[in-house]
Protein backbone atom coordinates (compact mmCIF):
# COMPACT_ATOMS: atom_id res chain seq x y z
CA UNK A 1 0.00 0.00 0.00
CA UNK A 2 1.81 3.51 -1.02
CA UNK A 3 0.14 6.57 0.00
CA UNK A 4 1.36 10.13 0.30
CA UNK A 5 1.01 10.66 3.43
CA UNK A 6 1.32 8.49 6.60
CA UNK A 7 0.12 9.61 9.75
CA UNK A 8 0.76 7.51 13.57
CA UNK A 9 -1.59 9.09 16.38
CA UNK A 10 -5.30 9.88 16.08
CA UNK A 11 -5.93 12.44 18.32
CA UNK A 12 -6.39 16.16 17.31
CA UNK A 13 -3.06 16.77 15.89
CA UNK A 14 -2.87 13.55 13.99
CA UNK A 15 -6.82 14.07 12.82
CA UNK A 16 -6.25 17.93 11.78
CA UNK A 17 -3.45 16.55 9.97
CA UNK A 18 -5.47 14.35 8.10
CA UNK A 19 -7.95 16.41 7.39
CA UNK A 20 -5.99 19.03 5.78
CA UNK A 21 -3.84 16.82 3.90
CA UNK A 22 -7.17 15.02 2.42
CA UNK A 23 -8.49 18.43 1.86
CA UNK A 24 -5.31 18.71 -0.36
CA UNK A 25 -5.74 15.72 -2.51
CA UNK A 26 -3.22 13.88 -0.87
CA UNK A 27 -3.85 10.39 -0.12
CA UNK A 28 -3.88 9.41 3.60
CA UNK A 29 -3.21 6.57 6.29
CA UNK A 30 -3.75 7.18 9.81
CA UNK A 31 -2.78 4.76 12.04
CA UNK A 32 -3.93 4.69 15.84
CA UNK A 33 -3.61 2.14 18.98
CA UNK A 34 -6.90 3.09 20.33
CA UNK A 35 -9.91 1.80 19.01
CA UNK A 36 -12.07 5.34 18.19
CA UNK A 37 -10.17 8.17 16.88
CA UNK A 38 -9.51 10.99 19.93
CA UNK A 39 -6.60 9.88 20.76
CA UNK A 40 -5.91 10.27 25.07
CA UNK A 41 -7.51 14.32 24.53
CA UNK A 42 -10.70 13.48 22.69
CA UNK A 43 -11.04 9.95 24.19
CA UNK A 44 -14.17 8.36 23.42
CA UNK A 45 -15.42 11.41 22.01
CA UNK A 46 -18.12 9.33 19.89
CA UNK A 47 -19.63 7.82 22.66
CA UNK A 48 -19.80 10.71 25.12
CA UNK A 49 -22.46 13.24 25.42
CA UNK A 50 -20.82 16.87 24.39
CA UNK A 51 -20.71 18.89 27.15
CA UNK A 52 -19.25 21.88 26.27
CA UNK A 53 -17.98 23.86 23.47
CA UNK A 54 -14.50 21.93 24.02
CA UNK A 55 -16.58 18.48 23.11
CA UNK A 56 -18.67 19.50 20.75
CA UNK A 57 -15.16 21.04 18.77
CA UNK A 58 -13.98 17.93 19.39
CA UNK A 59 -16.61 15.79 17.89
CA UNK A 60 -17.15 18.03 14.75
CA UNK A 61 -13.23 17.63 13.94
CA UNK A 62 -13.84 13.61 14.26
CA UNK A 63 -16.33 13.79 12.31
CA UNK A 64 -14.87 15.90 9.60
CA UNK A 65 -12.00 13.11 9.86
CA UNK A 66 -14.53 10.25 9.26
CA UNK A 67 -15.77 12.10 6.11
CA UNK A 68 -12.47 12.87 4.65
CA UNK A 69 -11.52 10.06 3.12
CA UNK A 70 -8.36 9.28 4.89
CA UNK A 71 -7.93 5.47 5.18
CA UNK A 72 -8.14 4.52 9.29
CA UNK A 73 -6.66 1.88 11.23
CA UNK A 74 -7.40 1.78 14.46
CA UNK A 75 -6.50 -1.08 16.85
CA UNK A 76 -3.23 -0.75 14.85
CA UNK A 77 -0.01 -0.68 16.91
CA UNK A 78 3.03 0.78 14.95
CA UNK A 79 6.47 -0.63 16.24
CA UNK A 80 8.59 -0.27 13.38
CA UNK A 81 9.80 2.80 10.34
CA UNK A 82 12.36 2.05 8.41
CA UNK A 83 12.96 4.51 5.80
CA UNK A 84 9.41 5.36 4.01
CA UNK A 85 7.83 2.00 5.23
CA UNK A 86 5.58 1.70 8.20
CA UNK A 87 4.92 -1.72 10.13
CA UNK A 88 2.41 -2.34 12.69
CA UNK A 89 0.46 -5.16 14.20
CA UNK A 90 -3.36 -5.12 13.57
CA UNK A 91 -5.67 -8.16 14.68
CA UNK A 92 -2.74 -10.14 15.70
CA UNK A 93 -0.97 -9.90 12.11
CA UNK A 94 1.84 -7.36 11.20
CA UNK A 95 0.70 -5.17 8.05
CA UNK A 96 3.00 -2.55 6.22
CA UNK A 97 2.85 0.54 4.34
CA UNK A 98 4.39 3.20 2.73
CA UNK A 99 4.45 6.85 3.07
CA UNK A 100 5.99 9.99 0.98
CA UNK A 101 5.81 11.64 4.39
CA UNK A 102 5.27 10.05 7.80
CA UNK A 103 3.49 12.37 10.23
CA UNK A 104 4.22 11.51 13.74
CA UNK A 105 1.52 12.95 15.97
CA UNK A 106 2.03 10.05 19.06
CA UNK A 107 1.63 12.73 21.65
CA UNK A 108 2.66 12.61 25.02
CA UNK A 109 3.38 10.06 28.33
CA UNK A 110 3.39 10.96 31.61
CA UNK A 111 6.30 11.69 33.45
CA UNK A 112 6.73 8.88 36.24
CA UNK A 113 6.54 10.34 40.12
CA UNK A 114 8.74 7.85 41.88
CA UNK A 115 7.83 8.23 45.49
CA UNK A 116 8.11 5.08 48.07
CA UNK A 117 4.76 2.93 47.81
CA UNK A 118 5.06 4.01 43.91
CA UNK A 119 3.99 0.39 42.62
CA UNK A 120 1.20 -0.63 45.56
CA UNK A 121 -1.94 -1.77 44.22
CA UNK A 122 -4.28 1.30 44.36
CA UNK A 123 -1.48 3.83 43.75
CA UNK A 124 -1.78 5.41 39.88
CA UNK A 125 -1.65 8.02 37.94
CA UNK A 126 -4.09 10.60 36.97
CA UNK A 127 -3.75 10.03 33.08
CA UNK A 128 -4.70 6.66 33.75
CA UNK A 129 -7.64 7.25 36.30
CA UNK A 130 -8.68 9.92 33.58
CA UNK A 131 -8.85 7.42 30.79
CA UNK A 132 -11.11 4.99 33.21
CA UNK A 133 -13.10 7.97 33.55
CA UNK A 134 -13.35 8.96 30.20
CA UNK A 135 -13.95 5.40 28.85
CA UNK A 136 -15.70 3.33 31.25
CA UNK A 137 -17.38 6.28 33.57
CA UNK A 138 -15.51 5.00 36.39
CA UNK A 139 -15.07 8.11 38.92
CA UNK A 140 -13.19 7.64 42.16
CA UNK A 141 -15.03 5.97 45.62
CA UNK A 142 -13.42 5.58 48.75
CA UNK A 143 -10.25 7.95 50.15
CA UNK A 144 -9.25 9.28 47.03
CA UNK A 145 -5.62 11.57 47.38
CA UNK A 146 -4.38 13.61 43.80
CA UNK A 147 -0.82 14.46 44.74
CA UNK A 148 1.92 16.13 42.20
CA UNK A 149 1.66 18.86 40.32
CA UNK A 150 0.72 20.01 36.46
CA UNK A 151 -3.09 21.10 35.06
CA UNK A 152 -4.18 17.59 34.34
CA UNK A 153 -4.32 17.46 38.49
CA UNK A 154 -6.88 20.38 38.50
CA UNK A 155 -8.78 19.14 35.18
CA UNK A 156 -9.19 15.31 36.24
CA UNK A 157 -10.15 16.44 40.06
CA UNK A 158 -13.10 18.96 38.29
CA UNK A 159 -13.92 16.13 35.52
CA UNK A 160 -14.24 13.51 38.47
CA UNK A 161 -16.14 15.65 40.99
CA UNK A 162 -18.41 16.55 38.02
CA UNK A 163 -19.18 12.34 37.51
CA UNK A 164 -19.99 12.14 40.62
CA UNK A 165 -16.55 10.83 42.04
CA UNK A 166 -15.31 12.09 45.57
CA UNK A 167 -11.89 12.97 46.01
CA UNK A 168 -10.68 13.68 49.63
CA UNK A 169 -7.70 15.83 49.17
CA UNK A 170 -5.25 17.36 46.58
CA UNK A 171 -1.80 17.05 47.58
CA UNK A 172 -0.01 19.77 45.66
CA UNK A 173 3.96 18.83 45.31
CA UNK A 174 5.60 21.72 43.78
CA UNK A 175 8.86 23.01 45.23
CA UNK A 176 7.91 25.80 47.85
CA UNK A 177 9.20 28.45 45.74
CA UNK A 178 7.18 27.54 42.60
CA UNK A 179 4.76 30.14 43.46
CA UNK A 180 7.34 32.78 43.37
CA UNK A 181 8.93 31.73 40.48
CA UNK A 182 5.96 31.08 38.88
CA UNK A 183 5.39 35.05 39.04
CA UNK A 184 8.08 35.58 37.18
CA UNK A 185 5.62 33.84 34.41
CA UNK A 186 2.35 36.09 35.43
CA UNK A 187 2.39 38.85 32.00
CA UNK A 188 2.70 35.54 29.62
CA UNK A 189 0.20 34.03 31.50
CA UNK A 190 -2.09 37.28 31.06
CA UNK A 191 -1.38 37.34 27.87
CA UNK A 192 -3.42 33.81 27.11
CA UNK A 193 -6.56 34.62 29.31
CA UNK A 194 -8.50 32.09 27.81
CA UNK A 195 -6.23 29.40 29.31
CA UNK A 196 -5.44 31.29 32.57
CA UNK A 197 -9.42 31.80 33.03
CA UNK A 198 -10.02 28.31 32.56
CA UNK A 199 -7.49 27.22 35.23
CA UNK A 200 -8.82 29.93 37.77
CA UNK A 201 -12.24 28.40 36.68
CA UNK A 202 -10.99 24.74 37.41
CA UNK A 203 -9.44 26.10 40.76
CA UNK A 204 -12.27 28.05 41.60
CA UNK A 205 -14.37 24.67 41.44
CA UNK A 206 -12.29 22.53 42.98
CA UNK A 207 -12.58 25.47 46.18
CA UNK A 208 -16.12 25.35 45.85
CA UNK A 209 -16.52 21.38 46.27
CA UNK A 210 -14.55 22.03 49.54
CA UNK A 211 -12.02 19.60 48.55
CA UNK A 212 -8.81 19.94 50.64
CA UNK A 213 -5.49 21.66 48.72
CA UNK A 214 -2.34 21.23 50.38
CA UNK A 215 1.53 21.98 49.83
CA UNK A 216 2.84 18.73 50.77
CA UNK A 217 6.26 17.17 50.18
CA UNK A 218 8.01 13.93 51.59
CA UNK A 219 4.69 11.73 50.47
CA UNK A 220 4.82 7.96 50.72
CA UNK A 221 2.62 5.23 50.03
CA UNK A 222 2.29 2.68 52.77
CA UNK A 223 0.36 -0.32 52.41
CA UNK A 224 0.79 -4.72 52.68
CA UNK A 225 -0.63 -6.19 49.40
CA UNK A 226 -2.57 -2.82 48.57
CA UNK A 227 -2.24 1.12 49.31
CA UNK A 228 -4.16 1.63 52.88
CA UNK A 229 -2.68 4.92 54.42
CA UNK A 230 -0.46 7.44 52.86
CA UNK A 231 1.81 9.93 55.07
CA UNK A 232 3.11 13.29 53.84
CA UNK A 233 4.55 16.76 55.55
CA UNK A 234 2.24 19.80 54.72
CA UNK A 235 1.97 23.07 57.14
CA UNK A 236 4.68 22.10 58.84
CA UNK A 237 4.05 19.11 60.56
CA UNK A 238 3.66 14.96 59.46
CA UNK A 239 0.15 13.63 58.51
CA UNK A 240 -0.75 10.08 58.36
CA UNK A 241 -4.33 9.68 56.36
CA UNK A 242 -6.14 6.54 55.14
CA UNK A 243 -6.21 6.47 51.68
CA UNK A 244 -7.98 3.66 49.17
CA UNK A 245 -6.83 4.98 45.89
CA UNK A 246 -3.41 7.17 45.49
CA UNK A 247 -3.37 9.27 41.84
CA UNK A 248 0.18 10.55 40.65
CA UNK A 249 0.77 13.41 38.19
CA UNK A 250 3.83 15.43 37.60
CA UNK A 251 3.19 16.93 33.89
CA UNK A 252 3.57 15.12 30.85
CA UNK A 253 6.73 14.89 28.27
CA UNK A 254 6.77 14.05 24.41
CA UNK A 255 6.66 9.94 23.24
CA UNK A 256 9.91 9.95 21.51
CA UNK A 257 10.85 6.29 21.10
CA UNK A 258 9.90 6.61 17.37
CA UNK A 259 12.15 9.81 16.23
CA UNK A 260 15.22 8.63 18.73
CA UNK A 261 14.98 4.94 17.13
CA UNK A 262 14.84 6.28 13.62
CA UNK A 263 17.79 8.54 14.65
CA UNK A 264 16.31 12.67 14.45
CA UNK A 265 17.82 14.77 16.15
CA UNK A 266 16.28 15.80 19.45
CA UNK A 267 17.31 18.59 22.35
CA UNK A 268 16.96 18.95 26.14
CA UNK A 269 13.88 21.39 26.77
CA UNK A 270 15.49 22.80 30.12
CA UNK A 271 11.73 24.44 31.02
CA UNK A 272 10.06 21.53 30.36
CA UNK A 273 12.68 18.99 31.58
CA UNK A 274 12.61 17.01 28.56
CA UNK A 275 13.54 15.60 24.96
CA UNK A 276 12.32 16.58 22.41
CA UNK A 277 12.16 16.36 18.00
CA UNK A 278 13.99 19.08 16.82
CA UNK A 279 12.04 20.18 13.91
CA UNK A 280 11.55 22.75 11.36
CA UNK A 281 8.46 25.28 11.22
CA UNK A 282 6.64 22.75 9.28
CA UNK A 283 7.39 19.91 11.58
CA UNK A 284 10.12 18.34 9.64
CA UNK A 285 12.80 16.56 11.58
CA UNK A 286 16.54 16.08 10.94
CA UNK A 287 15.52 13.18 9.04
CA UNK A 288 12.99 14.88 6.21
CA UNK A 289 10.51 12.66 5.07
CA UNK A 290 9.38 12.32 9.17
CA UNK A 291 7.22 15.03 10.83
CA UNK A 292 5.96 15.54 13.92
CA UNK A 293 3.01 17.28 15.12
CA UNK A 294 1.05 18.13 18.01
CA UNK A 295 1.88 17.78 21.77
CA UNK A 296 4.84 15.40 20.92
CA UNK A 297 7.06 17.92 18.99
CA UNK A 298 6.70 19.62 22.61
CA UNK A 299 4.65 22.91 21.80
CA UNK A 300 2.08 22.64 24.81
CA UNK A 301 1.70 26.18 24.48
CA UNK A 302 -0.29 25.91 20.93
CA UNK A 303 1.11 29.26 19.90
CA UNK A 304 3.77 28.64 17.80
CA UNK A 305 2.62 25.87 15.67
CA UNK A 306 -0.52 24.24 14.68
CA UNK A 307 -1.69 20.65 13.93
CA UNK A 308 -1.26 21.17 10.24
CA UNK A 309 2.72 21.22 10.72
CA UNK A 310 2.68 18.62 7.71
CA UNK A 311 0.65 19.39 5.71
CA UNK A 312 1.27 22.50 4.41
CA UNK A 313 4.58 21.09 3.56
CA UNK A 314 3.34 17.81 2.28
CA UNK A 315 0.46 20.37 0.41
CA UNK A 316 3.22 22.10 -1.58
CA UNK A 317 4.70 19.25 -3.31
CA UNK A 318 1.21 19.02 -4.93
CA UNK A 319 1.03 22.78 -5.81
CA UNK A 320 4.02 23.25 -8.00
CA UNK A 321 2.79 20.26 -10.25
CA UNK A 322 -0.85 21.81 -10.00
CA UNK A 323 -1.41 25.41 -9.36
CA UNK A 324 -4.25 24.76 -6.08
CA UNK A 325 -5.61 28.03 -4.42
CA UNK A 326 -5.01 28.01 -0.65
CA UNK A 327 -8.40 27.18 1.21
CA UNK A 328 -10.29 30.30 2.42
CA UNK A 329 -12.00 28.64 4.93
CA UNK A 330 -10.80 28.04 8.29
CA UNK A 331 -10.51 24.66 9.34
CA UNK A 332 -10.98 23.35 12.82
CA UNK A 333 -6.68 22.64 13.16
CA UNK A 334 -4.86 24.44 15.90
CA UNK A 335 -2.92 22.09 17.88
CA UNK A 336 -4.74 21.12 20.90
CA UNK A 337 -2.63 19.89 23.94
CA UNK A 338 -3.47 17.94 26.53
CA UNK A 339 -5.04 21.24 28.67
CA UNK A 340 -5.50 23.37 25.91
CA UNK A 341 -8.88 25.21 25.55
CA UNK A 342 -9.60 24.50 22.48
CA UNK A 343 -12.24 26.45 21.35
CA UNK A 344 -12.41 27.99 18.22
CA UNK A 345 -12.86 31.82 18.64
CA UNK A 346 -13.48 33.61 15.74
CA UNK A 347 -10.22 35.81 16.25
CA UNK A 348 -7.31 32.31 16.56
CA UNK A 349 -9.46 30.91 13.26
CA UNK A 350 -8.69 34.08 11.42
CA UNK A 351 -5.57 34.11 12.71
CA UNK A 352 -4.58 30.55 11.76
CA UNK A 353 -6.17 30.86 8.31
CA UNK A 354 -4.54 34.08 7.17
CA UNK A 355 -1.38 32.17 8.89
CA UNK A 356 -1.76 28.89 6.99
CA UNK A 357 -2.27 31.59 3.50
CA UNK A 358 1.00 32.87 4.19
CA UNK A 359 2.99 29.75 4.56
CA UNK A 360 1.41 28.28 1.20
CA UNK A 361 2.98 31.27 -0.77
CA UNK A 362 6.26 31.88 0.87
CA UNK A 363 7.76 28.59 2.20
CA UNK A 364 10.88 29.20 4.58
CA UNK A 365 13.94 28.96 3.10
CA UNK A 366 15.42 26.00 5.22
CA UNK A 367 12.50 24.04 4.30
CA UNK A 368 13.83 24.85 0.41
CA UNK A 369 16.54 24.10 0.93
CA UNK A 370 16.47 21.09 2.57
CA UNK A 371 14.97 19.76 -0.72
CA UNK B 1 16.08 -2.23 39.38
CA UNK B 2 15.77 0.61 42.23
CA UNK B 3 16.86 3.70 42.60
CA UNK B 4 19.66 2.87 45.38
CA UNK B 5 20.88 0.28 42.31
CA UNK B 6 21.49 3.05 40.09
CA UNK B 7 23.60 5.35 42.78
CA UNK B 8 25.92 2.43 43.02
CA UNK B 9 26.37 1.99 39.50
CA UNK B 10 27.45 5.69 39.10
CA UNK B 11 29.52 5.21 42.07
CA UNK B 12 31.55 2.52 40.01
CA UNK B 13 31.68 4.54 37.83
CA UNK B 14 28.88 4.29 35.40
CA UNK B 15 28.21 7.79 33.09
CA UNK B 16 25.48 7.35 31.13
CA UNK B 17 22.03 5.13 30.83
CA UNK B 18 23.42 2.47 27.98
CA UNK B 19 26.26 1.67 30.61
CA UNK B 20 23.71 1.59 33.10
CA UNK B 21 21.07 -0.73 30.95
CA UNK B 22 24.90 -3.33 30.35
CA UNK B 23 24.99 -2.89 34.22
CA UNK B 24 21.69 -3.55 36.09
CA UNK B 25 19.52 -3.91 32.88
CA UNK B 26 17.62 -0.80 33.58
CA UNK B 27 15.48 0.02 30.40
CA UNK B 28 15.04 -3.50 29.61
CA UNK B 29 12.22 -4.60 31.57
CA UNK B 30 8.90 -3.96 30.12
CA UNK B 31 8.31 -0.75 29.22
CA UNK B 32 12.01 -1.09 27.72
CA UNK B 33 13.08 2.61 28.48
CA UNK B 34 9.72 4.25 27.11
CA UNK B 35 8.85 5.16 31.15
CA UNK B 36 11.79 4.71 33.18
CA UNK B 37 14.30 6.64 30.78
CA UNK B 38 13.77 10.15 32.01
CA UNK B 39 13.45 8.84 35.73
CA UNK B 40 16.99 6.85 35.73
CA UNK B 41 18.60 9.69 33.61
CA UNK B 42 17.30 12.05 36.73
CA UNK B 43 18.35 10.01 39.70
CA UNK B 44 21.90 9.75 37.60
CA UNK B 45 22.24 13.54 37.07
CA UNK B 46 21.30 13.73 40.99
CA UNK B 47 24.36 11.38 41.58
CA UNK B 48 26.75 12.70 39.38
CA UNK B 49 26.03 16.08 40.25
CA UNK B 50 25.20 17.02 36.54
CA UNK B 51 22.42 18.36 34.60
CA UNK B 52 20.21 16.23 33.50
CA UNK B 53 20.95 16.98 29.41
CA UNK B 54 24.43 15.78 30.19
CA UNK B 55 22.96 11.93 30.10
CA UNK B 56 23.93 10.31 27.64
CA UNK B 57 19.59 8.84 26.59
CA UNK B 58 18.82 5.42 26.01
CA UNK B 59 19.55 4.17 22.44
CA UNK B 60 15.91 3.30 21.75
CA UNK B 61 15.38 0.62 18.64
CA UNK B 62 13.07 -0.91 16.49
CA UNK B 63 10.85 -2.95 16.99
CA UNK B 64 9.20 0.14 20.05
CA UNK B 65 5.90 -1.94 20.81
CA UNK B 66 6.06 -5.41 21.72
CA UNK B 67 4.59 -7.57 19.00
CA UNK B 68 4.68 -11.61 18.81
CA UNK B 69 6.85 -13.55 16.34
CA UNK B 70 3.46 -15.11 14.67
CA UNK B 71 2.65 -11.36 13.80
CA UNK B 72 6.30 -10.92 12.41
CA UNK B 73 5.57 -14.17 10.41
CA UNK B 74 2.69 -13.04 9.18
CA UNK B 75 3.94 -10.03 7.55
CA UNK B 76 6.92 -12.35 5.52
CA UNK B 77 3.57 -14.59 3.71
CA UNK B 78 1.75 -11.59 3.12
CA UNK B 79 4.68 -9.95 1.18
CA UNK B 80 5.45 -13.35 -0.78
Amino acid sequence: MNFDLVVVGGGPAGLAAAIEARARGLSVLLLDENEAPGGRVWQAQERREPRDKDDAFARETVAAFRRSGAEAHFGATVWAIEDHTVFWSEGGAARCATGGRVLLATGTTERPLPIPGWTLPGVMTVGAAQIALKTSGLAPTGATWIAGQGPLVLLYAVQALRAGGKITGVLDLSAADAPRRALAHMPGALRTPLLFGRGLAWRGRIIRASVPWLRASELRALGDRGLHEITFRAEGRERRESADTLLLHNGVIPSVQITRALGCEHAWDAAQRCWKPVTDEWGATSVPHILVAGDGAGDQDGRRRDCRAGSPRSARRRRSAKSTPPRATPRPGRCAPLMRAHSPSARSSTRSTRRARRRSTTPPSSAAARK
Amino acid sequence: VTAGRIREAVGLGCLGLNQLKALTRCGMGPCRGRMCGLTAAEVMAQARNVPVADIEPYRLRFPTKPLTLGELASLESAAA
